[in-house]
């Protein structure tokens, strides 16, 4: 008996030394995110505690800074852009690799891969010189080139995976059904690795969303909203910048959930 | 009976090296149900796929119903294929897996929907149209794969090892299944196999492949009975091959090995003095005492008894080395004491037209 609640004893003091350890990671984790979150709602121009009170001011100041919005619409655009680019190249480039053997086919897969592990500030500095050579101006669509270059092997890899583990016969089986071999490549290819195309394309996407080292280099005048908040932030971390933050923070959460949904019915159509 | 296949002089080099197929030629009456027969790397494989359309022969032709489809890309032939690991598509439902071929035709949705119906309901299926091929067991899902080849209701169809990946109690009823389906059906099939039971239950016709090319074709009986040559004796069914020398070839041949000597009936073909192969069928032996006056009687000493249910089967080794099969169908009184046991000796007897004679090089 006295053993037994000894046990218990020990247990319940393990359980409790077991939920501080996660708390403690979630905090680690997410308190900075509930920080931003919260003074970018609180009342006061400086990070103090105790918070001031409830405001929505930095929100609508937000909207009525021009030169914030249109460093997120430039950002929008970059990404935007800079993800199609990746994926019209990209997944036929993982095709090739899956599908074809031609010389020199180990090479171009690591080079495929290289931009990826070079750092930034090389790959910006290597295009600017090459952009400056061939005379190109500056600009916003520099900037999508260059993050195009690194996203690649982000599109490439995952694709070229997802082919890898294809089986080639359901190919086989559909042309034996009379499938053409465009038909094959709609109906039965691009479903099985149409959440490889989503799921990287999402990630190319954030990974241009917030990239600052090769836009520095390659952007002229123009500002994407991750340069604009550095630029700004010389000045000091404003409640303005908290309330972007925020909303990225959101926009985040509705692509994660776009991404699990579409995902979850590219299992079950 | 006219030929729906003729197979006309094809080979097939992998690689510039390896002869996967070596100018076989194989016509196929319409309604037939022909295996190819082979272990891994005979070629059976390559064959059936090029009748598919998967592979292009270097040279020779096939027809198919009388038109030339040697270079005819797969999606262009009159023939379906049941894939060995199935192939179902993973992203469609069964009955979207069966309705694929249709809606390539692009045939109504009505007559889709009621021709996948009446394929699902052949194979029994009706109630599982719903579910994706991860919901299926292998056995649903072998189903499925078979409704989704013959609902287009090709001319012939290809089934290549479509019983393998079950198991065994599942493959027999599916052996008789079908066959009820081939008759049900009318159509050509053509099955690979390197399951020999398979092959001699299930096959009009079976052809035997060895390295490319085909070792025998016949009747599950003429293979059994009356191989061609030792390598079909010991892969269709099991066969104790003896190595020897011919001494006579009047009244009949007479063969000579250490101490043995087997008469066995008149062929053409032998002169004495030759090298020759004997093999014999282990069901064929009969048991006799020491001094029996029979024609064959061959002394052997047992070396295990292998207890197979219905039968026995003695494994003996002869005076000169040689390792000799017996199998004994156990009788209604299932009397194992009347079988000599390990380490004792026994006497054979076998009928002179229990022995099938081959030249050396027949190998």
């Amino acid at each position: 008996m006295a053993e037994t609640s000894q046990n218990y004893t020990a247990s319940r003091i393990g359980d409790g030394v077991f939920g501080a350890a996660i708390a403690a990671i979630l905090a680690y984790l997410y308190l900075p995110v509930a920080v931003l979150i919260i003074f970018s709602f609180n009342d006061s121009n400086t990070l103090t505690l105790p918070l001031s009170g409830f405001t929505l001011k930095w929100y609508e100041e937000l909207f009525g800074n021009s030169d914030l919005k249109k460093a997120l619409f430039n950002s929008f655009y970059v990404a935007t852009l800079a993800t199609a680019l990746t994926v019209v190249i990209g997944v036929p480039a993982a095709f090739a690799l899956d599908r074809m053997n031609f010389p020199g086919k180990t090479l171009f897969r690591r080079l495929v891969l290289l931009p990826l592990v070079l750092p930034g500030i090389i790959t910006g500095i290597a295009m600017l010189n090459l952009f400056k050579l061939m005379g190109f101006r500056l600009g916003l669509e520099t900037v999508i080139i260059g993050h195009a270059t690194a996203l690649l092997s982000v599109v490439v890899t995952q694709v070229f995976a997802r082919l890898q583990r294809l089986n080639r016969n359901l190919e086989e089986a559909a042309a034996d059904l009379g499938a053409k071999p465009w038909e094959t490549f709609f109906y039965i290819v691009l479903p099985n690795i149409r959440s490889a195309i989503i799921g990287s394309a999402l990630l190319s996407f954030t990974l241009s969303f917030d990239e600052i080292p090769v836009t520095f280099f390659l952007t002229g005048r123009d500002n994407t909203l991750p340069m604009y908040i550095w630029s700004t932030m010389r000045r000091g971390i404003t409640p303005e910048i908290n309330a972007v933050g925020t909303l990225i923070v959101a926009a985040s959460l509705v692509l994660i959930a776009l991404s699990v949904w579409m995902l979850r019915s590219n299992e079950r159509p | 009976m006219k030929s729906i296949i003729e197979i006309d002089g094809v080979s097939r080099t992998f690689g510039g090296k390896v002869v996967a197929v070596d100018n076989v030629q194989l016509h196929v009456a319409e309604g037939e149900f022909v295996t190819l027969l082979g272990p891994s790397g005979c070629g059976k494989t390559t064959l059936l796929r090029m009748l598919a359309g998967f592979e292009m022969p270097d040279s020779g032709s096939v027809r198919l119903d009388g038109k030339d489809v040697t270079f005819l890309p797969p999606y262009r032939r009159d023939v379906n294929m049941v894939f060995q690991d199935y192939a179902l598509f993973p992203h469609l439902t069964a009955a979207k897996n069966v309705g694929f071929g249709l809606e390539r035709q692009k045939l109504d949705r009505a007559e889709i929907g009621k021709r996948v119906e009446s394929a699902l309901q052949l194979v029994g299926l009706s109630a599982m149209a719903d579910r994706m091929p991860h919901q299926l067991s292998g056995g649903q899902r072998q189903r499925v794969a078979l409704a989704r080849a013959i609902v287009r209701r090709p001319r012939v169809l290809l089934l290549d090892e479509p019983l393998s990946a079950l198991d065994a109690n599942l493959r027999e009823a599916m052996q008789v299944e079908l066959k009820h389906l081939h008759n049900k059906l009318g159509i050509t099939f053509i099955m690979v196999t390197h399951d020999q039971t398979e092959a001699l239950v299930m096959s009009d016709r079976i052809v035997v492949m060895h390295r490319g090319r085909i070792a025998q074709a016949g009747t599950p009986s003429d293979l059994y009975d009356r191989p061609a040559s030792t390598y079909v004796a010991s892969f269709v069914g099991t066969s104790n091959i003896v190595e020897g020398t011919i001494v006579s070839v009047a009244d009949g041949i007479a063969f000579e090995r250490q101490g043995l000597r087997l008469r066995c009936l008149p062929l053409p073909g032998f002169s004495p003095g030759q090298r020759a192969l004997a093999a014999i069928r282990p069901e064929r032996l009969r048991i006799v005492n020491a001094g029996a006056k029979e024609a064959n009687v061959i002394a052997c000493t047992v070396e295990e008894r292998l207890f197979h249910g219905n039968s026995v089967r003695l494994r003996c080794r002869l005076a000169s080395g040689e390792v000799f099969l017996c199998d004994r169908q156990l009788n209604a009184s299932r009397d194992l004491g009347a079988l000599p046991d390990a380490g004792q000796p026994v006497h054979f007897a076998a009928d002179p037209d229990s022995i099938a004679l081959f030249r050396e090089d027949s190998r």
